[in-house]
């Protein structure tokens, strides 16, 4: 269990995003799609967008705040799925318009787990 | 149950400025950028006038604490809950050399520590042990506490006055705000999630663009832009604009027609398709039913409605929509620097789709806050090049020229009665 990219096994061929979408944190996620450009953000997003709901029902089965390791990054590949949404299908591009990266607006407390 | 809106609510150009008594006049834009006009700020306003510095769930139980600073005037504030369950506020300031006593941003403490020479205080404020105390020259223990700050509470939320003696009671300060907004359920106000960002701009530059919804179709047209406004209200004109006393409450529009489309797919797996009408919404309608039903949370009781906005002045703007209720404050740093805090109260999720919900909403906040405060900042530059001395107001922007008539009043204002007089 040292494969830092260890997803479980149903999930094994999503591994190659984990490096750089499965964060700990919603500002390291916002991060993440605020870097990448919009053909890695589409990669990511066209392959996940259709396993999303089996990867929630595998995810239920666990307590949210008890999940185990694999299963947590998992979860993180997810909530990062969600930041990938926001290019792919409401701006249409990488940041929002009329705005420079970074913003500078950061969460700072109350949301968990993988928070801020 | 709410009704649809009348096709001629949006046909009348001017119905809330004129019968507001306020001018229709251009507006200076002085009060944005002048060094000298934000030090009248600082003592005839921030020093002067109620200020909301929380809720009382932030310290709920007795022995909790918080710190906040009020940076334009120069004061970390310490607030306590006392064993009696009295909220109790003082000057975070040791009576023997005047240290900062307390450095946690919160947390739980019978009683403090000031870190230079130990001096220690209960958490009402008493002094209770002077290390060495025989080398002092009497030293009257009984009148070195910590300095207390005036504080008040209406309807959960906290307030301090950095007046020895305030002028007038919180409710002369709210005057019909107070009962107006009497008795609203709020929902989640235990647990919320909290935004922030220093901002380069001037702290009204920062309240006046979370007052008016003209500016949704522009700033928002992809995250936001499509609820706020259509093609019957395509400037996002306001449903309704209330002035109480020095504050101001204004009610925006959302599409009622307003539906995600085939390419919103994440929502669909979250399944958060039950409140349409606003993207801004991830708790349940059912949970929220007796929170909408008070006759201030959608005024008109209209299906075409988006969120509330009620501005406390001066920092502080109370906001809700079909999915609970959010807070943002405008902390001024500096004339031309602001620190923005939106708070937003909801459920804590206890399944993985509620925490993917939640994600959804927290993702949506920060990418319109992001917009924004690019906006405010490109606006702070625009003022403070000098090259226009007036701005310009149409009628849905009624509560900035509210808001900044009292700014003007105030700033000039011998006493606080006299700064009420709105």
């Amino acid at each position: 269990m040292s494969d830092a990219n260890m997803l479980p096994a149903e999930f094994a061929d999503l591994e190659r995003f984990v490096a750089h979408w499965a964060k700990p944190t919603v500002n390291e996620r916002v991060d993440a799609r605020c870097r990448s450009t919009m053909a890695e953000i589409t990669e990511f997003y066209d392959v996940l967008i259709v396993r999303a709901s089996d990867i929630l029902d595998y995810l239920d089965q666990f307590p949210l705040h008890d999940m185990p390791e694999d299963a947590a990054r998992l979860a993180q590949l997810l909530l990062a799925l969600v930041q990938a949404s926001v290019a792919v299908e409401i701006q249409g591009q990488p940041l929002p318009p009329k705005t420079e990266y970074p913003f500078r607006v950061e969460l700072v407390g109350g949301v968990a787990p993988y928070g801020y | 149950m709410n009704s649809p809106l009348e096709s001629s609510t949006f046909d009348i150009d001017h119905r809330f400025t004129q019968q507001s008594g306020l001018s229709t006049g251009p507006v200076p834009l002085e009060p944005y950028y002048s060094e000298e006009f934000y030090q009248a700020e600082k003592e005839q306003i921030f020093k002067r006038a109620w200020l909301v510095i929380g809720r009382v769930e932030d310290i709920p139980e007795p022995g909790d604490f918080m710190r906040r600073d009020v940076t334009i005037a120069g004061v970390s504030v310490l607030l306590t809950r006392t064993k009696g369950g009295k909220i109790r506020a003082f000057h975070n300031t040791c009576s023997h050399r005047g240290t900062e006593v307390v450095m946690a941003r919160e947390g739980k403490a019978s009683r403090f520590v000031c870190p230079y020479h130990n001096w220690t205080y209960r958490n009402d404020g008493s002094l209770m042990g002077v290390p060495d105390e025989r080398a002092f020259f009497g030293v009257d223990k009984s009148k070195c506490g910590l300095e207390p700050i005036a504080v008040s509470i209406w309807e959960g939320y906290i307030f301090i006055n950095l007046q020895k003696a305030p002028e007038v009671t919180l409710e002369e300060f709210l005057g019909p705000l107070a009962d107006y907004l009497a008795g609203v359920p709020y929902t989640f106000p235990d647990n919320a999630f909290v935004v922030r960002a220093d901002v380069g701009a001037n702290w009204k530059i920062v309240s006046d663009a979370f007052l008016e919804s003209y500016h949704i179709p522009a700033i928002h047209p992809e995250t936001i832009g499509a609820t706020f406004s259509s093609n019957e209200n395509p400037f996002a004109r306001l449903l309704d604009a209330k002035l109480l006393g020095q504050h101001a409450h204004v009610s925006m529009y959302g599409n009622p027609n307003f539906e995600l489309q085939e390419k919103h797919k994440i929502d669909r797996v979250a399944q958060k398709l039950e409140g349409a009408g606003s993207v801004i919404s991830a708790n349940k309608l059912d949970d929220m039913q007796q929170f909408l039903a008070h006759p201030v949370v959608n005024p008109t009781k209209t299906s075409g409605w988006s969120m509330d906005s009620v501005h406390i002045f001066p920092h502080t703007h109370i906001n809700w929509g079909p999915g609970g209720f959010w807070l943002h404050q405008f902390w001024p740093l500096a004339v031309d620097k602001t620190r923005h805090e939106a708070r937003f109260f909801m459920a804590k999720p206890m399944t993985m789709r509620q925490r993917l919900q939640q994600e959804l909403y927290v993702a949506r906040v920060l990418e319109v806050i992001a917009e924004d405060l690019c906006n405010m900042e490109r606006t702070q530059r625009g003022v403070s090049a000098g090259a226009k001395q007036f701005m310009q107001l149409q009628d849905n922007e009624v509560a900035i020229r509210r808001s900044i008539d009292n700014v003007m009043r105030w700033a000039s204002a011998g006493t606080v009665k006299e700064a009420l007089a709105a």
